[in-house]
């Protein structure tokens, strides 16, 4: 017999990184806010207790905190003439699992898109020319350009604790959006959490290079 | 996963010494608004220490050649104990007879097909099948080659020779894949040789000590900053053994 739930504003499937901000942005609204997870819940004091979070055995080799297999998995081939098999025991690709998500495993690196990333279709035409770009190539401009998500990378990584001074800090700089930016690795900063006495502070010690 | 059958209780009788140090202390308190949630407060799944005592997978004679084997692999020697000595074999044991054995959790539904090395494990044989039947084939493959002894009563140099032969394929054995058993057995001493204690192996931390890896210790702040001196605290286990 199905169970009738009480009604909510909003129900967010996921609880990881992605579905935990919305679920915070949401309830910050003043809406009532349901998530629904698949796996367990999932608590810093019980789940990643410091007793026993440095089992490397039971983390790192079996994989514990991770979907199983069982559960669901996927399958794949390298090419069009092999045969797709399942994924039978996670590799190098760890789906997460409960509350948190793959997050309990992430590297703690946000690295941002270069500007050139979200328009790569016309980024590459002009650059290489458009037979550069093979007719089955289906890559587009995301419709969205770096500019326009500048400030949420920027509250992103201030809400992550994230800091990437050392790659690439616009700031006092009027911000480029190609490659020609001192940019490297990744897209450049407009404002750094921590303020530009930070960033100037930086300067002065060759932290970055001017 | 989560094993709920483990009371607070339990868990802090069996850990009295972590206990002390602040084991499970609740996290900060919080307010969730409609109704409770899937899970008790303090509910931990805490590993469940390997218990002394007879074999629980292996037979006596099964026993004896993985302990054999492990002792090979990792040799005792100036250094330190070896693998058997190090519990090796207890440990493997226990895995065998506990989830790892059967493979529970990944994916194990046919059909089963011959993947390419990219694609992994695809074999339908879980690790206690093939432990069990490949150490009767090993076992029937000494006695052939070695005039009637088995693998327990051969030379050092002759268990080296086989056990090279299992691991470049030149011995194939009556059950299939002697090279895919011996990557198995090297895979779980080296595991039972550096996990924790409390699964059997690494017996006194002969493991950590022989490295120098201080175990299952969580905050290093105080030593961050100390580049070049050695860390110079001895290794410690889960149990603080």
């Amino acid at each position: 017999m199905a169970t009738k739930l009480p009604a909510k504003d909003v129900v967010v499937i996921g609880l990881g990184w992605t579905g935990a901000i919305l679920a915070q942005e949401l309830t910050d609204q003043g809406l009532d806010v349901v998530a629904i997870e698949r796996g367990p819940w999932r608590d810093t004091a019980t789940s990643f207790n410091i007793g026993y979070a440095p089992d490397e055995l039971r983390y790192g080799v079996r994989l514990d905190l991770f979907q199983r297999p069982s559960q669901g998995t996927l399958t794949f081939r390298n090419s069009d003439r092999e045969m797709a098999l399942p994924i039978r025991q996670w590799g190098s690709f760890q789906p997460g699992n409960g509350v948190g998500g793959a997050g309990v495993h992430w590297g703690g690196q946000t690295w941002r898109h270069l500007p050139s990333d979200f328009r790569i279709r016309s980024y590459l035409t002009e650059r290489y020319g458009a037979s550069f770009i093979p007719h089955e190539l289906s890559i587009q401009d995301w419709g969205v350009t770096y500019d326009e998500l500048e400030p949420f990378y920027d509250r992103f990584e201030y809400l992550a604790g994230c800091l990437q001074e050392r790659l690439n800090v616009a700031a006092p700089r009027p911000i480029h959006s190609s490659l020609d930016d001192r940019s490297t690795f990744a897209g450049p900063r407009r404002m750094l959490c921590q303020g530009r006495s930070a960033i100037a502070a930086a300067e002065n010690e060759a932290l970055i290079p001017v | 996963m989560v094993n709920r059958g483990i009371t607070r209780r339990r868990l802090l009788a069996s850990t009295p010494i972590l206990a002390v140090a602040g084991f499970g202390l609740p996290a900060l308190a919080r307010t969730y608004r409609g109704g409770s949630l899937p899970w008790e407060p303090n509910d931990t799944s805490p590993p469940i220490p390997v218990r002394a005592g007879p074999w629980l997978y292996f037979t006596a004679d099964e026993a004896a050649a993985v302990e054999a084997i492990a002792d090979r692999l990792i040799p005792p020697d100036d250094s330190g104990p070896g693998g058997k000595q190090a519990g090796c074999a207890v440990f493997i044991d226990r895995q065998l007879a506990g989830s790892f054995g059967d493979s529970r959790g990944l994916y194990m539904r046919p059909p089963f097909a011959n993947g390419t090395p990219s694609q992994g494990l695809q074999s339908p044989i879980v690790p206690k099948e093939r432990y069990r039947s490949s150490l009767a084939a090993l076992e029937d493959y000494c006695k052939t080659t070695f005039a009637g002894n088995g693998f327990v009563a051969l030379t050092a140099i002759q268990q080296d020779q086989v056990l090279s032969g299992l691991e470049n394929g030149e011995i194939k054995l009556k059950d299939g894949n002697g090279k895919v058993f011996f990557e198995a057995i090297l895979a779980n001493t080296i595991e039972g040789f550096f996990a924790d204690p409390i699964y059997g192996g690494n017996r006194d931390m002969a493991g950590w000590k022989l490295i120098g890896f201080p175990g299952a210790r969580y905050d290093y702040r105080d030593h961050i900053a100390k580049h070049n001196q050695p860390y110079p605290l001895p290794p410690v286990s889960i149990l603080a053994q």
